[in-house]
Formats: C-alpha cells, sequence, structure tokens
C-alpha cells in the first residue's frame, strides 16, 4: 500500500511538473521574446525530474525488475448491458464495474440524459429494466428514488433510474429500454 | 320503491348543483374571471379558417439538408453560423463583478447561452443587458434540454434578492429588463409572490423602465400567475419550449403543454393590456406540421410574441440535437408568423426568448399602448 501510495505520488509530482513546465512556456513568449519556449521547458522539465528524484526514492519493492519503469495497467473488469433505445435498436456494450448505468450510457452514446447529474433530483435517466431482470438488481429502491420515479413519464412496474444502478457481476447481461413515446393518460 | 327515493334525491341534488353553478356564473360574471373564450367570433373564425402549412409551404418551404441531421453513432458538427466568439471585454467584467457582488444569478451563466458574449459586451448602439434569474440557481425541476442546477430542495430564495436585483438594474441604467426564474416546486407558492416583488421594486426605482418576466408555470396555480401578471410588468413570457408531440422528452413531468397554454391565457384574461410572448426551441426532431400546430395554439390562447431558436446541447448529460435548422429556414418561420399576425416574430438560430428583447418595435408598441391606457383612463 505505502509503495503504491509512493508510486503515485511521485507521478503527480512528474505530471506536476510537466503541467507547470507548459503553463510557463504558454507565458514565456510575451516576457522572454528571444527565448525559445521548447528549450526552456525542456530544461525547466529536467530540473524539477532531478529535483523529484532527489526529494523521492520510492522503494520498488513490487517487483524486482528494474528495467519495467511504469507499473502494469490493470484493465477494468467488464460485464455486458444491452440497451434499448428510443428507436428500438439494440445496443449491447461492455459495462465497467463500478459505473452506474447513466455513466455506462454516456461512454456509449446511448441517448439517455441525466439532467441532474446523478443526484436524484429528476427523472431524466429513467429506465425500464427487463421483466427478468428486475429482481436481481442489487441496488434497493429507496424512497427518494420511488419519489422521482412517481413524476416519470411512462412509468411501468419495472422502471428505475439509471443513476442509481451501479453496474456489477450480479446484472451482468442485464437488458433495459430506454422509455419512448406512449399512449400517455395525462395527454401532455 | 327504496330505488325511486334514490333517484329523486340524486335528480334535487343535480339541480341543487346546476342553481348553484348558474348562481356562480352570474355572480362572477361582472368580476374579472371570466368562463368564456377572449376571442371575439371573427378572431375565432379567421384562426379556423386560416392559412394552412400548404398556403404557406406550395414546394417552397426550405428543408434541412441531410448533413446538418444527426446520424447513429456520429458527431454532428456545429454549423458555422453557431459559432460564438468567446467572451470578454470591459463590460463583461464589470457585469460579472457587479452580479457576484449582489449576488445575483444569471440565465445567461446557468443556462450557458451563447449570447452571453454579446449581450453582456453591449454592442456598438446597446447597453450591455443581462437576464437575472431570481428565486436561486437551482431548480426543482430537471428538464433534458437546461442545465441549470437541479436539486430536489434548494436554498430557501434569498430575501434581499428583490432589493439588490432591482439596484442591480437600476445601476445599469437600461431601459428594457428581462426577468427570469427558476422552477420552485418547493415553495408553496411556487415562488410568484418574490418574484412580483422584484418587478415592484423594479419599478418603484424607475417607473418608465420595461419589464419583461419569463414565469414558470406555477404548477397550473393560477393565483401565482395572477400574482406576477398584476405586479406591474409589462410582457408576460412563458416559454412552451417545444411542440406538443415532444414535450415528453423535452420537458421535466410536471410541465406539459396545455398548463403552459393556459397560463399564458390567464395572464391575458387577468390583464388585457399585458403582451405575452412565448418561445419554441428548433432542432429536436419536430416537424413542420407541428410547428405551424404550435403556432397556431399559441395564437388562440392570445399570444402576439413569438420566439423560435435552434435547441443547441448545453452538456453532455443532455440531449443531443437532432438537426441543426438553417438560417433560411427560420427566415421561413419568421414569414410564417408575420403572415398569421403576430405582433412580433423573433426567428433564427441564436435567437432566443429574451435576446434583444428590447428592440425598437417592441418599445413603440408598448409605450403606444400605455399611451392608449392612459388616454382611455383620462376620458
Amino acid at each position: 500500500m505505502a509503495t503504491m501510495k509512493c508510486l503515485t505520488r511521485a507521478g503527480l509530482l512528474v505530471s506536476r511538473g510537466r503541467l507547470l513546465s507548459t503553463l510557463c512556456c504558454r507565458n514565456i513568449g510575451k516576457t522572454y521574446p528571444k527565448t525559445t519556449s521548447h528549450i526552456f521547458s525542456q530544461n525547466l522539465f529536467k530540473n524539477l525530474q532531478k529535483f523529484n528524484s532527489r526529494q523521492f526514492q520510492p522503494s520498488l519493492s513490487l517487483s524486482t525488475d528494474t528495467s519495467s519503469q511504469k507499473p502494469t495497467k490493470k484493465k477494468p473488469r467488464t460485464v455486458k448491458v444491452t440497451f434499448v433505445d428510443r428507436d428500438g435498436d439494440e445496443i449491447t456494450v461492455d459495462a465497467k464495474i463500478g459505473d452506474t448505468l447513466l455513466e455506462v450510457a454516456k461512454e456509449y452514446d446511448v441517448d439517455l440524459e441525466g439532467a441532474c447529474e446523478g443526484t436524484l433530483s429528476c427523472s431524466t435517466c429513467h429506465l425500464i429494466v427487463d421483466k427478468n431482470w428486475y429482481e436481481k438488481i442489487p441496488d434497493f429502491l429507496t424512497e427518494e428514488e420511488q419519489d422521482m420515479l412517481d413524476l416519470a413519464f411512462g412509468l411501468t412496474d419495472t422502471s428505475r433510474l439509471g443513476c442509481q444502478i451501479v453496474v456489477s457481476d450480479a446484472i451482468d447481461g442485464i437488458r433495459l429500454k430506454v422509455p419512448t413515446e406512449t399512449r400517455d393518460i395525462r395527454n401532455l | 320503491m327504496a330505488s325511486l327515493n334514490y333517484l329523486s334525491l340524486l335528480q334535487n341534488s343535480l339541480r341543487s348543483l346546476r342553481i348553484q353553478r348558474e348562481a356562480c356564473i352570474s355572480l362572477t360574471n361582472t368580476s374579472i374571471y371570466r368562463f368564456k373564450s377572449t376571442l371575439s367570433s371573427d378572431q375565432r373564425d379567421l384562426i379556423a379558417n386560416g392559412p394552412s402549412l400548404d398556403d404557406f409551404v406550395s414546394g417552397n418551404a426550405p428543408s434541412t439538408p441531410e448533413e446538418l441531421k444527426r446520424k447513429k453513432r456520429q458527431r454532428l458538427p456545429l454549423p458555422n453560423w453557431l459559432r460564438t466568439e468567446v467572451p470578454k471585454g470591459k463590460n463583461f467584467h464589470r457585469l460579472k463583478e457587479d452580479l457576484r457582488r449582489l449576488k445575483l444569478h444569471t440565465v445567461c451563466e446557468e443556462a450557458r447561452c451563447p449570447n452571453i458574449g454579446e449581450c453582456w459586451g453591449g454592442g456598438e448602439h446597446q447597453t450591455a443587458t443581462a437576464t437575472i434569474m431570481v428565486l436561486g440557481d437551482q431548480c426543482t425541476r430537471g428538464c433534458r434540454f437546461c442545465s441549470v442546477k437541479t436539486s430536489k430542495a434548494p436554498p430557501p430564495p434569498d430575501p434581499n434578492e428583490p432589493v439588490n436585483t432591482a439596484a442591480a438594474i437600476a445601476s445599469w441604467g437600461l431601459d428594457y429588463v428581462v426577468l427570469t426564474s427558476v422552477d420552485r416546486d418547493d415553495m408553496p407558492d411556487g415562488g410568484a409572490e418574490h418574484f412580483a416583488e422584484t418587478v415592484r421594486q423594479i419599478k418603484k426605482r424607475n417607473s418608465s423602465i420595461l419589464v419583461e418576466c419569463l414565469t414558470p408555470d406555477f404548477r397550473g396555480d393560477l393565483k401565482g400567475v395572477e400574482t406576477v401578471a398584476l405586479s406591474g410588468l409589462d410582457v408576460y413570457a412563458h416559454n412552451i419550449e417545444t411542440v406538443q408531440e415532444l414535450q415528453w422528452l423535452v420537458r421535466d413531468p410536471r410541465a406539459n403543454y396545455k398548463q403552459s397554454l393556459s397560463v399564458l391565457e390567464h395572464a391575458k384574461t387577468v390583464k388585457s393590456d399585458l403582451v405575452t410572448k412565448s418561445s419554441i426551441m428548433l432542432g429536436m426532431g419536430e416537424t413542420d406540421s407541428q410547428v405551424l400546430q404550435a403556432l397556431k395554439d399559441l395564437q388562440s390562447s392570445g399570444v402576439e410574441c413569438v420566439t423560435l431558436g435552434q435547441y443547441m446541447q448545453p452538456t453532455k448529460w443532455h440531449l443531443k440535437v437532432k438537426e441543426y435548422v438553417t438560417p433560411e429556414k427560420f427566415k421561413f418561420w419568421e414569414t410564417v408568423g408575420n403572415k398569421m399576425g403576430f405582433l412580433y416574430t423573433a426567428s433564427g438560430p441564436l435567437v432566443r426568448s429574451s435576446y434583444k428583447a428590447g428592440e425598437f418595435f417592441l418599445k413603440t408598441v408598448l409605450r403606444e399602448r400605455q399611451g392608449k391606457t392612459a388616454a382611455d383612463n383620462v376620458q
């Protein structure tokens, strides 16, 4: 844990240094017109790197292999989620575990909106879950969610809000429909 | 026997109800409330037998080219007529400082209006103007086109807001100002009294300023509409936002077409010399006949000014643009509006409800109307 912390902090410093040098370079042309920003940034970055390496001695006890500089990025685990959009087209996507269904829809360009950005204040991310999957969703239907759902257009018995369902293994293969116009008794 | 008695009881109760209703009508006939339509039979004939889409179209209506319509899985690029300058300049920053100092919000910032640079910067001939949004910056509804913050329980409105707003507007020296607000379904009157108080404060400081209010629908509570309509404003605006067929998609479920039209009708009923105004967004997948029907419905509700603008997606969390309507098509709608007899049809891709609302034309109309009412009162 501590080593991971060290590594990330070192990474942050280096990236901060890079950012700082880019920020400086943008203005350098104005104050020092004769200096070329390219050379300036290189020097600045080199100095920052030296500074960083002096301050930090991260113990790479994770791997004894010193040739690999970067730790390997773990690929996030995904499950299959199927959206049926407003035109009736089916889109099956690899949803990352831990994302909400609204975030998944945004990532894969599914036409689902989230006006309140997932704060349980509207019903724009209203989704109709397939009957056989409704009971399997581990996220409990809270009263707040029910209150918002009550206002939604085209409400069904298996409706949920997309911002409240978190992707997990339990819903691998879930099918959801984005509600579209139906004959609503309110006759909006 | 028992059933006969029951039947006679029922008949009696119905009769008494009818008598009561007739009494009510006769009593209230003398008041400002009317149960019948305020349009004359001639006006109604004109609308019913008036022009249809064919009269305007005749094969010449411009249609959107395919490259401006969004296809599945593809990003629709912004056409050049919608690209605006980055806002900057002395006026812009001065306005921003004034607003922050007085803790005021504007719909210009909250809803990410593309005209912010132009309106706040002022032009050569115009002073800088902003549309102040009262009742806070958090709305209780979440509409799919609007990026104003949505919250289930926004904080109570600032009690100094009416005075601060009036002071700011007085300091800017404007002669036409537009106010708007968020929806406050958590307040018992929907915020109507706060809104009306703001208008009164502005008029107190400068009685010659023309005030336009873009109001919410107060959840259909016509008392709220009346409160604002009688607060002394000059133009009462409420947007239907889109055609009837797309209301379910575009607006929050608490808002609907008939409710919005009733708000506009009621404002006119309560104060007949009010100019009423409404606005539609294009580019969400509506058809020409749907837009024409919406314009006709607005006219039947007594609306005199209409604005049409292009919907632009404010953030990634909102509805995607279905098509970018060409400036020629907007010009076409302007012609349609003028032919239908609206007092004022503002139509263009960047036109919004309060964009250049204080144009010379409108000001002339209002002053003329006020002059007429004053003359009537004298007599």
